[in-house]
């Protein structure tokens, strides 16, 4: 019985819900990929910008990105804290060996095992 | 070939001069955390501009000014003096660094604080700093 409760409870980790979407970004399974996203996330981009909301809007916007069939990410290191994940992120938009790398953080925050805010640090654009 | 390399070598000198984003947000993060471990209240200072702002994630300011910074970490410095903060990994995006860090209140043999601190360095000096730290957030 507390074994159970036990592995419930890591399956509902947030360091489980940032692994679970990171392996369905890599399968390019948008279904199990917008699962993991609670129905109102918010997604910002760092510090506090609010790009979008709602798991809808968050499943459209990886549409037309896992069309790529090289499409590969890693979490090149991973730190939780409370209920967040801290992931650095390198990402190939067409596959390791088609195009550079980009590397990011992301922040994830889990409640109840689904990914209700998330944080892009990004390099941005030089003007 | 001499002239190449020196030229090579100049280059790389200027380079380092005039750093480029990163590479002065690295190195202004490194020495903020460097004067910290050493209690060095005007080096920690130094690393920061007047209006540099602590906040959560959510953007909730913690710390507002260098001023608030000097007596909250004179302070601290002054009571604390095992106080050490490890940084476990380092992340750099532009002008961004991100740190993955034990904070130790009491030195590194007492239990210590996993935290993630985003540093936004502008002009050479650190203009935010966005901390998660364990019961912070929703």
């Amino acid at each position: 019985m507390l074994a159970a409760v036990s592995i419930a409870e890591q399956a509902n980790s947030p360091a489980m819900a940032a692994e679970r979407q990171l392996l369905a970004y890599n399968a390019r399974d948008l279904d199990a990929f917008a699962a993991c996203f609670a129905e109102d996330v918010q997604v910002y981009d760092h510090p506090g910008v609010l790009n979008l909301q709602g798991r809808e809007a968050f499943r459209a916007r990886y549409v037309e990105r896992f069309k790529s069939e090289g499409l590969h990410a890693i979490a090149v290191h991973r730190a939780i804290v409370g209920s967040r994940v801290i992931d650095h992120e390198r990402v190939w938009l067409d596959g390791p060996g088609n195009s550079d790398p980009i590397d990011l953080v992301v922040i994830y925050t889990v409640r109840e095992g689904l990914i209700s805010r998330v944080d892009f640090i990004k390099e941005e654009p030089s003007s | 070939m001499i002239e190449l390399l020196a030229a090579l070598i100049l280059f790389a000198a200027q380079d380092g001069d005039d750093g480029n984003p990163r590479d002065m947000a690295e190195r202004t993060v490194a020495a903020a955390i460097e004067a910290h471990n050493a209690h060095d209240l005007e080096g920690f200072l130094a690393t920061m501009a007047e209006d540099v702002s602590f906040l959560t994630l959510e953007g909730d300011v913690l710390v507002e000014g260098r001023d608030a910074v000097a007596e909250i970490w004179g302070r601290r410095f002054a009571e604390r003096p095992e106080l050490v903060a490890e940084i476990l990994y380092r992340t750099v995006i532009g002008n961004r660094v991100i740190d993955d860090e034990l904070l130790c209140l009491n030195g590194v043999d007492q239990p210590c604080v996993q935290l993630v601190a985003i540093y936004t360095v502008e002009n050479d000096l650190i203009q935010t700093m966005h901390v998660i730290q364990p019961r912070g957030g929703n």
